[in-house]
């Protein structure tokens, strides 16, 4: 035992180094990966590094004139992949990079022309025809054919790629022809290799779409991310890299590699046909913490960023002008289950929604929410405002109603929702109210996701439950169909209204989304009447941002219109 | 380091014999407690010649220990203090001498080893270098040097195979050898004085009496003044010179050892004879002293002993008694009745 | 000591299986499936659906899962995220070394300062700096670590703008908030414990003994009180780093670093099991393998420590 006689100092000092050395190799590895993450980017931009440089010299002489790099912020979305995107952080970043048919219109709710300059349909919106552009590339230099929807389109269908958000192409949605033989078969265990039937290349420029129901709504409906052209051979060549760095045709490319739970840098693409964004490169920095997102904008560190519940009150007025609010297409409602007794009976129903206070829970609990007055986001096409005529507060008629109805069992229900996910506050003062005006026992109960999963799609829900709906595309009938109409998969409250689905049909076999608009309202009258679920809020959304950047954006998904926001001399 | 202090005794040669070593006058030592004062040693005064043993004699709280702490100025402060008295090493005052001269009167002019050698010894460093670590600090000696210094030093205390066991722990000997290794490093700068604290207390019998002999045969060597402490009659009534016999802090006895053993004048001490078995094997009944001895916070007024003395009378409970001589004895006692008794 | 330690390895093994065993069936033992997770508040199309579940073997009896996991664990596989298709092991090998610098700091932390604060304390026993050191300690072990952490980034980050308020783009700079919020309940831990150790220390006879020695103050305290005392208090620290090797899920959380505990925690939320439980046994080998370590070099600082 020499060692010891050497004294415990050393020990100590070794310790010590040691630790310091492991701080100090970390920071090393970190500047490295910087490092060559910049030098891959001038690598592969070395094309338009000139063309570049020039732009930022002027942009320094000129300010507003463009160039420059911010950053905003997003969580972690699983996928940025475009055939799985499933959140709107994934959503955020494969908008930029991928441009598909149409495009959503910043300013409304309608299309735009994308990749296809036009497009036209048989008599009976079965079969559509897209006229593609012939200077839309990837951005390793393919060009965007109408083979690469086909194949884009076919590999969201098939259930090897297991994307959450095949759907978009099956009924209710597009429908195009061939979808349940692709995603309802067994799969071959490889992702894209089985087109639909509904799609073909007619030549390297025209796509003709069939589909195996009439819909009016087909241009809107494929604006979404999971129609994105895919460029076959980059895919095949490294499929467990796509998600890492996909290739598109977008306004914006991906500088390097996604860094997982750090950023995602984008540049833009110099090659783009339409017009090009303003800043020479986005940051999408990746935080868990909307907090701490918000902290960093306050201290200059972060560009644009989202507010904290505790912090909505104050940002108007620490930010000014640099804060932005509007109203985004989602909807929180209560479900019902409306076969199952009591619940089937309408005036319960009505009763429960006038016995609810929304103009107090939105103003002192839900925050950043605005009260629900109807089935449809006001920002959606063909929203009918104050659709609900029971969605006001009035406890006398509520009471009356209860007792016609004959109430609920025992005077006795309880409300699930799924735990941990701030939904305790509302829900409490949901039931508070029913206890309170209609003389009742309400309860809730809060369940683990897993088992509310189970709850409200395996057993089937036996009272009142929360859900909430984010639209797919920016019409009144993707609120309305998905929810309402007896056949839809998405439709957990088990309402069936034989006029309701016909006004749908009605709706989407219609020349054009005018034409279905007096559709649209009847059936929003129809249900505001039998209120198959209670509304009780439609969302918001708020960046707040530093003087850095100016002309920051929102469109009504509520999505940065990053490609225009300004970085400030 | 020596140059500073050349005064002391640059050559560290052995002193001769009866050179006064030790002038200690008129010392207390006070412990500040939340409970009070306690003082542990009051107006305490003796002398130490080289190749002088002293032993001090007294139960546990009598200020013995307290003593050793004091002259090797090791009285944890706080809450000790000593707010009076002299010790004097040769021509140092002790209590003046700046610190860095302190440290080299310890350990190099004067050395203490302790009751209990396995606390004593730092467990976590080798026999060979907590002696050697006496050459490293007080000489500059290099490791080699000091482990072949230790290892000398382990053979002379007479630790077998000294060589092998220099780099073992102190938990890998026996409690004797582990004395040894106290001695050896106490000894190893050769000091004029050494103050063992119950060297022998918490071993066996038969190594007690090895431990007493190795001092001993020491003390030959080099002439040190030996200061033994101990509350042990037996133990040092062959190897000590001087006795001095102390009770709740205040030496009450003080002769030289012959006479003392022979017929001590305090009732303390006489309890204390009659409690030891002696060796000489007489057939006298052994009569423990009753009672115990008193809290230093509450000292009995008057004789400390009085409570425990068989012959106390009224001043005895008003009227400290000082040291004085009587007729008679060579030594001093401090006993109102001391002529009586002894009688 | 050689046998000691191939023993101690060996007993690694089996505490090992226990702790994977009752991770796994704690981690599948919850209803619903990840499958279901994944698909949301809309159900996943059937076939979907099944394709995922034969892709990730849940098709099986939950033992023969944990079996096969456990098969690929020994080839080093950790399996894959069935939210984010992602492999374990690579997530948490881009994780991993941001924890490790966090922790390594936080520990660097808690050795410059709460050692110091200990020893300082334990030298002025009683006095002011003692009574200072007792309360600023009880009060760091007292605040949650979230109040601290979003406290700090208000005034050091936003308010005087020193250091960054999160992330890691400023390296070393962006690391200290974080590691000293980290380190600060331990740090407090420390301090007190080596407060108590080096003052208990220095009422051991061997620290009077080395008085007796003529030794210089600081020699005595360095070398004889503090090389005991430290023995439990480096203990501490190392078995402290095992458990800050496993990720710090509320600093790394608040402070937006990519690390074990920053992924271990969203994943937690949002039920994606096979992350939960990757990390969750490569976080106990870490701690194994570090209690393992402490052990030895506590046998190597005390050598009355004999494994024979």
């Amino acid at each position: 035992m020499q060692s010891t006689t050497r004294g415990w100092l050393r020990w100590f000092a070794i310790f010590a180094v040691l630790a310091l050395v492991l701080v100090a190799c970390g920071d090393g590895g970190a500047e490295e990966e910087t490092t060559t993450t910049t030098e891959a980017a001038a690598g592969e931009t070395t094309t338009t590094t000139a063309a570049a440089e020039e732009e930022t010299t002027t942009t320094t002489e000129a300010p507003a004139a463009g160039g420059g790099q911010f950053s905003t912020a997003i969580s972690e979305p699983p996928f940025i992949d475009p055939n799985l995107v499933q959140d709107s952080e994934g959503f955020e970043v494969a908008r930029l990079m991928f441009d598909g048919l149409t495009l959503y219109d910043p300013a409304g709710g309608a299309v735009v022309p994308g990749v296809a300059e036009s497009w036209e349909s048989n008599d009976d919106k079965t079969v559509w025809t897209f006229n593609l552009r012939d200077d839309s590339f990837f951005t390793n230099g393919d060009p965007v054919t109408a083979e690469a929807f086909v194949y884009g389109i076919s590999r969201t269908a098939d259930p090897d790629t297991g994307s959450r958000v095949s759907y978009h192409v099956g009924p209710g949605y597009a429908d195009v022809l061939g979808f349940e033989e692709v995603n309802g078969g067994e799969g071959t265990g490889v992702s894209g290799d089985e087109l639909l039937e509904g799609l073909k290349a007619v030549d390297d420029y025209t796509l003709e779409v069939t589909l195996a129901r009439s819909n009016a709504l087909l241009p809107k409906i494929v604006a979404h991310p999971a129609f994105s052209p895919i460029p076959q051979a980059v895919f095949e060549a490294d499929p467990a890299g796509w998600n890492e760095m996909p290739i598109g045709n977008g306004p914006y490319k991906m500088q390097g590699p996604w860094e997982h739970d750090v950023a995602i840098f984008l540049d833009r693409n110099e090659d783009y046909y339409g017009a090009a964004g303003v800043a020479d490169v986005i940051e999408f920095r990746i935080y868990a913490d909307l907090a701490t997102e918000y902290r960093d904008v306050q201290a200059g560190n972060l560009d644009v960023g989202r507010i904290p519940t505790e912090e909505l009150a104050n940002a108007p007025a620490e930010f000014g002008d640099r804060y932005l609010l509007i109203s985004s297409g989602s909807f929180g409602y209560i479900g019902l289950p409306n076969t199952v007794a009591p619940y089937d009976n309408v005036k319960l129903r009505q009763a429960l929604s006038l016995a609810i206070d929304r103009e107090a829970i939105t103003e002192r609990i839900l925050i950043g929410t605005s009260p629900a007055t109807g089935f449809v986001p006001p920002v959606a096409t063909g929203a009918v405002m104050d659709a609900c005529p029971y969605c006001t507060y009035d406890p006398d008629l509520a009471v009356q109603l209860y007792e016609e109805s004959g109430g609920v069992p025992n005077d006795e229900l309880v409300m699930r929702f799924n735990a941990g996910s701030g939904h305790e506050d509302w829900v409490e003062a949901v039931t508070t109210g029913w206890s309170q005006v209609l003389g009742v026992t309400a309860t809730f109960e809060p369940l683990e996701w897993a088992a509310y999963l189970d709850f409200l799609f395996e057993v089937g829900p036996d009272g009142p439950y929360r859900l909430g709906w984010q639209w797919d595309y920016p019409s009144a009938y993707n609120f309305l169909a998905p929810l309402y109409e007896s056949t839809s998969g998405d439709n957990y409250s088990g309402y069936v209204n034989a006029d309701f689905d016909a006004l749908m049909e009605q709706a989407i076999t219609s020349l054009s989304e005018e034409e279905a608009l007096p559709f649209l309202a009847e059936a929003q009258a129809i249900i505001g009447e039998e209120i198959p679920v209670i509304p009780m809020t439609f969302g918001t959304e708020r960046r707040v941002w530093t003087e850095n950047v100016s002309n920051v954006q929102l469109n009504n998904f509520g999505f940065g219109l990053w490609e225009n926001v300004v970085v400030n001399g | 380091m020596a140059g500073t202090v050349s005064t002391i005794d640059p050559r560290n040669v052995h002193p001769e014999p009866g050179e006064p070593l030790l002038d200690v006058e008129d010392v207390s030592v006070e412990f500040h407690t939340d409970a009070g004062v306690v003082k542990a040693v009051t107006d305490l005064s003796f002398n130490l010649a080289a190749g002088e043993t002293l032993a001090i004699i007294g139960e546990s709280g009598s200020g013995k220990s307290v003593t050793a702490q004091a002259i090797m100025g090791i009285v944890p402060s706080p809450p000790g203090k000593i707010p009076k008295g002299s010790i004097r090493y040769r021509d140092r005052d002790l209590m003046e001498v700046p610190d860095k001269e302190k440290r080299f009167i310890r350990g190099q002019e004067i050395a203490m080893i302790f009751q209990d050698p396995l606390t004593s010894l730092n467990p976590v460093y080798s026999v060979g270098w907590q002696i050697g670590e006496m050459f490293r600090i007080h000489r500059g000696a290099s490791r080699a040097e000091a482990r072949e210094k230790a290892i000398e030093l382990m053979e002379r205390v007479r630790i077998p195979e000294a060589r092998r066991r220099v780099g073992d722990y102190p938990h890998q000997f026996s409690g004797g050898m582990r004395q040894r290794v106290m001695i050896a490093m106490a000894l190893a700068l050769e000091p004029k004085i050494l103050i063992a604290d119950e060297p022998s207390t918490a071993l066996d019998v038969t190594v007690q009496a090895q431990i007493m002999e190795l001092l001993d045969a020491l003390q030959q060597e080099t002439n040190m003044g030996l200061i033994l402490i101990t509350h042990d009659l037996g133990v040092v009534a062959s190897v000590a010179d001087v006795v001095l016999l102390m009770y709740a802090g205040r030496v009450v006895e003080s002769n030289e050892a012959y006479p003392f053993y022979e017929k001590p004048a305090h009732p303390y001490a006489h309890g204390l004879m009659n409690s030891v078995a002696k060796l000489s094997g007489s057939e006298k009944r052994l009569e423990p002293i009753v009672g115990s001895p008193p809290s230093l916070l509450r000292v009995p007024s008057g004789c400390a002993f009085h409570p425990r003395c068989p012959y106390a009378l009224d001043p005895c409970w008003e009227e400290i008694p000082h040291l004085r001589e009587i007729d008679g004895y060579s030594g001093v006692v401090a006993c109102h009745f001391a002529e009586e008794i002894r009688g | 000591m050689v046998r000691y330690t191939i023993r101690r390895i060996l007993l690694i093994i089996p505490t090992f299986i226990g702790a994977s065993a009752l991770i796994f069936f704690a981690g599948f033992a919850l209803p619903g499936d990840p499958v279901s997770a994944f698909g949301g508040e809309r159900a996943l199309p059937e076939a979907t659906r099944n394709a995922l579940i034969e892709r990730y073997r849940l098709d099986q009896p939950v033992f023969d899962q944990y079996l096969g996991y456990m098969g690929d664990v020994l080839t080093g596989d950790f399996g894959e995220s069935v939210l984010r298709r992602r492999s374990i092991n690579d997530i948490f090998a881009e994780t991993f070394p941001n924890t490790l610098r966090l922790a390594a700091l936080a520990v660097v932390f808690e050795l410059v300062i709460g050692l110091l604060a200990g020893i300082v304390a334990a030298l002025r026993k009683g006095k002011f700096l003692d009574s200072l050191v007792l309360v600023s300690t009880i009060i760091a072990i007292s605040i949650p670590v979230f109040v601290l952490g979003f406290s700090l980034q208000y005034i050091v980050g936003v308010q005087w703008q020193i250091l960054p308020v999160a992330g890691l783009q400023e390296g070393f700079r962006s690391l200290i908030l974080p590691a000293f919020v980290l380190g600060t309940l331990s740090l407090a831990y420390v301090a007190r414990l080596t407060r108590t150790s080096l003052a208990e220390t220095l009422r051991e006879d061997y620290v009077r003994t080395a008085q007796a020695k003529g030794l210089r103050h600081s020699r005595v305290i360095g070398r004889h009180a503090l090389r005991n005392a430290l023995i439990p208090v480096i203990t501490f620290i190392g078995i402290d780093l095992g458990a800050l090797m496993g990720g710090a899920i509320v600093t790394e959380t608040i402070f937006n670093i990519n690390g074990v505990g920053f992924n271990l925690f969203r994943a937690i939320g949002t039920r994606d099991n096979a992350i939960v439980v990757g990390f969750t046994l490569i976080a106990v080998m870490i701690y194994l393998t570090m209690s393992l370590i402490v052990d030895l070099l506590y046998a190597a600082l005390d050598p009355r420590i004999r494994y024979e």
